[in-house]
């Protein structure tokens, strides 16, 4: 591991500080006295900017340092905690985002821009500071001591050029966990120890000695160019419980004999020690004393540069003690998880992948012998490398809540931005998806849930005039089905316009004015290309981004959406989603000498082309499956493949979205686990293709874009339905509409 | 903290061995006390502490000052290596008295209990 | 043999750095993510100096001191806590505790070696 690591796992770390501090403010918003969620509040900053330190990252350290100060003083009550502060917050907490995005590399979008944010935002964060102004953070601890004047007077210099270092271990320290020889080890790193002298004088008789409280005493000669505040320093975790002075090299005599008064030995001892250190000569004390006798001052007040044992920082805070339960229960929840980097999982579902494809080599090779035991281990083998693939995939599933959750916020600003009032109602939280689905689906979400703010819940008039409650309610819900994961948006608004979306639709020349369309297909109109009226594409979670794009990015995950819409209750919008990205079980068709896959979880039944229909293919598009329509399209056709058809043709139905089509295959191979591969660039633009994967014998094979195929039939199909067989329509209208 | 201890003719032979800290200094203490109370001659055997600290160190001084006030000797010998670094630290041999590189025929003397 | 040092904090960027810097000196070093993770550590493990962060969720630091003193082979443990300026009461508190040795937050890998190597050469 290394430092970079570190910074990613800082990273991601803010960023998750950052979203439960937002939660803690959408909280306090509701509960302004909500302890609880004002120390989570704090808690968040202040980790976000003690580890910022460590990185170096100044610019976070001094944005969050006035932050944090200020969220210390609401804590303690001084401040109120109201809608401007909390709206504040939030916005510092958007700021920070920022930060944390520079920090990990990212290029701010308008780098001036985020500076005059950062400036209103401290000004604003002045406002609630007592001086007006907020402090600026230091980035260095506080300087320990302040330097004291030197007596001028009281003889020259004397010595040996050395540091003279007495220290009186108080009682304490050893059941403290601070030994006396930790700090002579670490003031030997510091310079050359010339001579210690220890001193057992306060040893009491063994029946009074406590053998876990400290009796030592040093008297210390260093050599060293380190200056009296790293001196000092070596010491600052005993300095409140212990006697220490420190006299620097070439002190005046008068100083050693300041010392010889302060420490607790007689004076005959301490000057015996003194000398013996060579910290003074015989001849130098013996002058001094002299002196100081015959001017009668014997407690002469000479410059005293003794660490200062009372420097405590003024500002004494009330800090309160408060249970932080809910944030707690939460952490006591993450912390049971191992933080793994993606790229890892990432790297073992590739491997897991690559096992799939062996195991499927060797199986196939198996077969072909007549073992029946080995036919047994490979079939055990096959079902483990089954669960181990599912396990690995699961290890990347994450609950959709947690970005669910982000839309608390999202709700709040564009609500309020509006006008209305408007609450989030979260469901289904607990459903698990693929991390990287997740990551993509977070701005289409986004889209949609504005748009369903803005578009979709009337104003609190309107509402009360169609006698609902004012305030209007979105709800996110998730669910699995079949294999994918359903995403929903609903809103309580009125109801998607049907005669205002037909008009545009034919006003944008999306549907000609006589087409006939079921109200379904109205609605999905606003999905088409060209349908929004936007200009202005700016981002996909900004305002003024069409549907369309919403859907692009959806389709992109193997996904569809549709909407319901009821009029005057309200609109869902449901997203179906696959569960993952990386490996599906795939059905192995071929077409001439082509593998194809599909989705097996797509596949509904296959059958025989039978001859009669056969026939009638030649002119039309669909087929007659047990009285309903069923449009199909030749893979041999589609893919431009050489060869005549075989004999037998077989046909795989195949479903998407509500809707059913058939592929017209030469073979049936059977299942099969498919390792997807991202297709090149050179052939991203193919219709009908999603993904290439290598078979257990080393081909290539492509998998089958069913989503696109089935839409292609469909269009197809009711293009001359609508000419030939209008008989047949009604069965078809039910299987289009969801 | 592991003590050994071999009586004969008032004469005591301890064996200090482990972790002569904080941890331990009261009943080194009391153990230390005692027999020197009790015998008249003591030897201490260090060869066996891995680990001293101000304390186990504090002790030391505590039995060897206890012994000398009664008129008893008490001897260390076979100072381990963290002893030795300790003592040199505080520069405290010669308070000691004791030679710091014992003999080898000395230091194999039945000075040693077996564990306990 | 190398001295084990157990590293509390609820930051794991800060504890991988710690760790990072610590373990470059020659120590040996765990981690915990709270006070109570860092109980369940101490057991049956010999430490030689505990640097915990006050402010955590689960068990803070103060508690967390409070109960490795309640510890019969921890208790004479050194303590640095991690701290931010504007916390002297926490700092009082602390001390009471047995705490005695005091980093304030933030700060750079090298002012943690430096008090680490006060209380513990590697």
């Amino acid at each position: 591991m290394n430092l970079d690591a570190a910074l990613q796992t800082y990273i991601v770390e803010s960023r998750e500080l950052l979203l439960s501090m937002e939660d803690s403010l959408l909280l306090l918003e509701r509960e302004p006295d909500n302890a609880d969620a004002i120390n989570a509040t704090f808690r968040a900053i202040h980790t976000i900017k003690g580890s910022a330190g460590l990185f170096g990252l100044d610019d976070i350290v001094r944005f969050t340092h006035v932050v944090e100060s200020l969220l210390d003083r609401a804590r303690d009550r001084e401040i109120a905690v109201d809608d401007r502060l909390t709206a504040l917050l939030l916005e510092c907490g958007d700021h920070i985002g920022h930060l944390v995005g520079t920090a990990a590399g990212e290029q701010p979008a308008d780098p001036a821009a985020l500076e005059a944010r950062q400036a209103a935002l401290l000004e604003r964060l002045g406002q609630f500071s007592p001086a007006g102004v907020p402090e600026l953070a230091q980035s260095a601890a506080p300087p320990l001591e302040r330097e004291a004047e030197l007596s001028r007077d009281g003889g020259g210099p004397v010595g040996n050029g050395s540091w003279h270092i007495s220290l009186r271990f108080g009682r304490d320290v050893l059941r403290n966990g601070m030994d006396p020889a930790s700090f002579l080890r670490y003031l030997a790193t510091l310079g050359d120890v010339v001579s210690t002298t220890t001193l057992c004088d306060a040893l009491p008789p063994a029946a009074e000695m406590d053998p876990e409280s400290c009796y030592l005493g040093f008297e210390i000669e260093l050599k060293s160019e380190a200056s009296k505040e790293t001196i000092e320093g070596a010491f600052e975790f005993v300095r409140e419980d212990c006697l220490i002075r420190i006299l620097p090299p070439n002190s005046k005599i008068e100083e050693f004999l300041q010392l010889i008064a302060d420490l607790p030995e007689s004076n005959e001892r301490l000057g015996e020690i003194l000398v013996a250190s060579g910290a003074v000569t015989q001849a130098e004390l013996q002058h001094a004393l002299r002196t100081q006798q015959a001017s009668g001052d014997g407690k002469a007040r000479v410059g005293e540069i003794l660490v200062d044992e009372h420097v405590v920082q003024e500002t004494v805070v009330q800090a309160a003690l408060d249970k932080q339960k809910q944030i707690k229960d939460k952490r006591a929840a993450e912390s049971r998880f191992v933080r793994v980097d993606a790229a890892k999982l990432e790297e073992l579902i590739n491997q897991v992948g690559e096992m799939v494809i062996a195991g499927a080599s060797a199986t196939l090779l198996a077969r072909r012998t007549a073992d029946g035991a080995l036919h047994e281990a490979m079939s055990l083998m096959g079902r483990l490398v089954e669960e181990i693939r599912d396990s690995a995939l699961s290890l990347r599933m994450v609950e959709i809540g947690e970005t669910f959750h982000r839309f608390q916020r999202v709700v709040r600003d564009v609500s309020r931005e509006l006008g209305k009032e408007i609450a989030l109602e979260i469901s289904g939280g607990e459903t698990e998806l693929d991390k990287t689905v997740v990551e993509k689906i977070t701005d289409p979400l986004t889209h949609l849930v504005r748009n369903s703010i803005d578009h979709g819940i009337e104003p609190a008039a309107v509402r009360a005039a169609r006698g609902k409650p004012a305030g209007g309610t979105i709800r996110l819900n998730a669910y699995h089905e079949s294999g994918s994961i359903v995403i929903e948006v609903a809103d309580d608004g009125g109801g998607l316009d049907r005669d205002r979306i037909l008009r545009k639709a034919i006003e944008k020349g999306i549907v000609a004015p006589t087409q006939a369309l079921a109200d379904q297909e109205i609605c999905n109109l606003v999905f088409e290309p060209g349908f929004s009226t936007a200009d202005q594409v700016t981002n996909l979670s900004g305002r003024g981004v069409g549907m369309d794009v919403v859907r692009r990015n959806i389709e992109a995950l193997r996904g569809s959406i549709d909407l319901d819409s009821r009029p005057g209750e309200g609109t869902t919008f449901r997203i179906r989603l696959p569960l993952t990205l990386a490996i599906i079980d795939g059905f192995l068709i071929e077409v001439g000498d082509a593998s194809l896959v599909v989705p097996l979880d797509m596949v509904v039944e296959c059958l025989e082309l039978a001859e009669t229909d056969k026939r009638a293919a030649a002119t039309r598009h669909y087929l007659n499956l047990r009285g309903d329509v069923l449009p199909f399209i030749r893979l041999r056709e589609l893919l431009v493949l050489e060869g005549e058809p075989a004999r037998r043709e077989n046909v795989v139905v195949v479903q998407f979205g509500g809707q059913k089509a058939g592929l017209v295959v030469d073979q049936l191979l059977g299942e099969f686990q498919t390792v997807i591969k991202p297709l090149g660039q050179v052939f991203r633009h193919l219709r009908g293709i999603s993904g290439s994967t290598i078979l257990g014998s080393g081909e290539v094979a492509l998998i089958l874009d069913v989503p696109a195929l089935v839409q292609q039939a469909a269009s197809r199909e009711s293009e001359q339905t609508a000419s030939v067989t209008q008989s047949v329509r009604p069965g078809m209208a039910t299987t289009a509409i969801l | 903290m592991e003590i050994g201890m071999h009586n004969s003719n008032g004469r005591c032979a301890m064996a200090l061995g482990g972790e002569l800290t904080i941890y331990a200094a009261a009943e080194l203490k009391e153990r230390l006390v005692g027999a020197v109370d009790d015998s008249g001659e003591m030897e201490i055997d260090l060869s066996n502490v891995s680990d001293i600290d101000s304390a186990g160190l504090q002790v030391l001084v505590l039995a060897k000052r206890h012994a000398l006030a009664a008129g008893k000797t008490l001897q260390m010998v076979g100072h381990s290596r963290p002893v030795m670094e300790l003592l040199e630290l505080y520069d405290l041999a010669a308070l000691f008295g004791d030679p710091l590189v014992i003999p080898a025929q000395e230091a194999g003397r039945d000075t040693c209990g077996s564990k306990p | 043999m190398a001295k084990t040092i157990l590293v509390v904090d609820d930051s794991s960027s800060l504890r991988q750095v710690v760790g990072i810097a610590l373990k470059g000196a020659g120590y040996e070093v765990l981690e915990a993510c709270d006070g109570k993770d860092a109980l369940g550590k101490l057991n049956g493990k010999k430490v030689h100096l505990i640097i915990s962060d006050v402010n955590m969720p689960n068990m803070d630091g103060i508690a967390f001191v409070k109960e490795v003193k309640k510890i019969a082979e921890h208790k004479f443990v050194p303590v640095i806590m991690l701290t931010t300026e504007s916390q002297e009461a926490k700092k009082q508190e602390g001390q009471a505790a047995g705490a005695k040795a005091w980093v304030v937050k933030p700060f750079q890998p090298a002012q943690m070696l430096t008090a680490v190597s006060k209380l513990v050469m590697p």
